[in-house]
């Protein structure tokens, strides 16, 4: 009879594998890390990590996948407190503006995503999982913005869809412009902030 | 006849730098190997070598390339304009709208690739500093002649207004990798419209 491996020895591994891929990556980069850099970080050789991951990719989506989760809760519960579609908008404005990019922890955060985003532009699967993970964002800001044309709060020639994007627009714009030491992140987001509200607002 | 030479060795330079290019947006510049540059460019490995030191002084002369044919480019589109107001609208228009399409992809892709390499990489600072610096200039130049033309407002940031302009560039690039129905042209042309109402004084 094979040992039997308890669920919590197995959570524990994945979770020892997340924490030292992170590092990797931090360190030297989501494309230059291997498995076995992975491997070394752990303590574990590469067959084990193939146990739990298929690939570097799966490990760098689960890492993700935990931080979108954590955000959906938060926004979730935050719009439920808010009233106005306006004022739901300008609060996922306001995430990134509480954001601190020129912290060293956040820039690497922030370049490990949009090497990871670009690296994903060469897969068209990757790029599925990368759009499929934007869904629910986009899916929201488009509802909002439906129901603040309902509301009379917002203009009703307003393409939702397309400003859905455009406030993702903003934030990788921002955001790939933040890992200069000297880009003006909040002048410069708010600004955009602004001009955002202005278009969609009812005149 | 030395002056032969140093043509012929600029010639050089400039293929390797092409096939680099190439090679960088495929696989990017993590995975792209000296042997790939060799067969894009059709150089010996032995002259790449004596042309440069390694692969990563390939990638800082390249950026330094593109950056510098990228800015010629928009000289001449905004040249062709009288008033700060078209020269500012022919940025969407001509370079955004009818830039050299592929291109503008590949390029973005290789520049923002390198920006986030830098990131990491010790004393790469300076290159990534740089680049910045001459893109943002640019529009800065372009927005402070407009305030003394008396077509743009006093008040007008334009520092913070100049990485306004690079920010959107950026996420729309971005957006545009990610989801390639999005409605570019119409994106373009709004934000031209925003930009402009923000920036002039009113008629």
């Amino acid at each position: 009879m094979p040992p039997i491996v308890s669920k919590d020895y197995k959570e524990n591994k994945k979770k020892l594998i997340l924490q030292s891929a992170l590092e990797c990556f931090a360190q030297k980069g989501f494309v230059a890390t291997t498995v076995s850099d992975i491997g070394k970080r752990s303590g574990l050789s590469k067959g084990s990590i193939y146990n739990y991951f298929d690939s570097k990719e799966a490990i760098y989506f689960k890492l993700l996948n935990a931080t979108t989760e954590r955000n959906k809760t938060d926004i979730t519960s935050n719009f439920a407190k808010l009233r106005s579609s306006i004022s739901k908008i300008s609060f996922l404005f306001d995430i990134y503006l509480k954001l601190a990019p020129i912290e060293a922890k956040q820039t690497e955060t922030i370049v490990l995503f949009y090497e990871f985003t670009f690296h994903c532009v060469r897969s068209e699967k990757l790029l599925d999982f990368m759009r499929e993970r934007g869904n629910f964002l986009l899916n929201l800001i488009k509802e909002t913005i439906e129901q603040g044309k309902e509301a009379g709060e917002i203009d009703e020639n307003i393409d939702a869809n397309l400003y859905a994007h455009k406030f993702w627009m903003i934030i990788d714009g921002v955001s790939l412009q933040s890992i200069s030491r000297h880009f003006h992140y909040y002048d410069v987001l708010r600004e955009m902030k602004e001009m955002y509200l202005e278009e969609i607002r009812k005149k | 006849m030395p002056v032969v030479k140093e043509d012929y060795r600029e010639e050089q330079r400039l293929k390797v730098l092409k096939g680099a290019f190439e090679c960088f947006y495929k696989n990017g510049y993590e995975l792209a190997k000296m042997d790939d540059i060799v067969t894009e460019s059709g150089i010996s490995k032995g002259t790449i070598y004596k042309l440069f030191k390694s692969k990563e002084e390939i990638y800082i002369q390249l950026i330094e390339h593109i950056s510098n044919v990228f800015l010629e480019e928009l000289k001449q589109i905004v040249s062709q304009y009288q008033t700060s107001k078209e020269k500012i609208a022919a940025l969407y228009t001509d370079y955004l709208l009818h830039g050299k399409e592929g291109n503008m992809k590949k390029s973005f892709i290789v520049q923002s690739e390198f920006e986030l390499y830098s990131s990491r990489q010790a004393g790469f600072n300076e290159y990534l500093d740089k680049l910045r610096k001459t893109k943002n200039q640019f529009i800065s130049d372009l927005l402070t002649e407009g305030i003394q033309s008396g077509e743009f407002k006093k008040e007008l940031d334009v520092t913070v207004y100049a990485e306004i302009f690079w920010s959107f560039v950026s996420g729309i690039m971005t957006q545009q990798l990610l989801y390639s129905n999005l409605s570019f042209e119409q994106i373009v042309n709004e934000e031209k419209k925003t930009f402009l109402k923000k920036i002039c004084v009113e008629a």
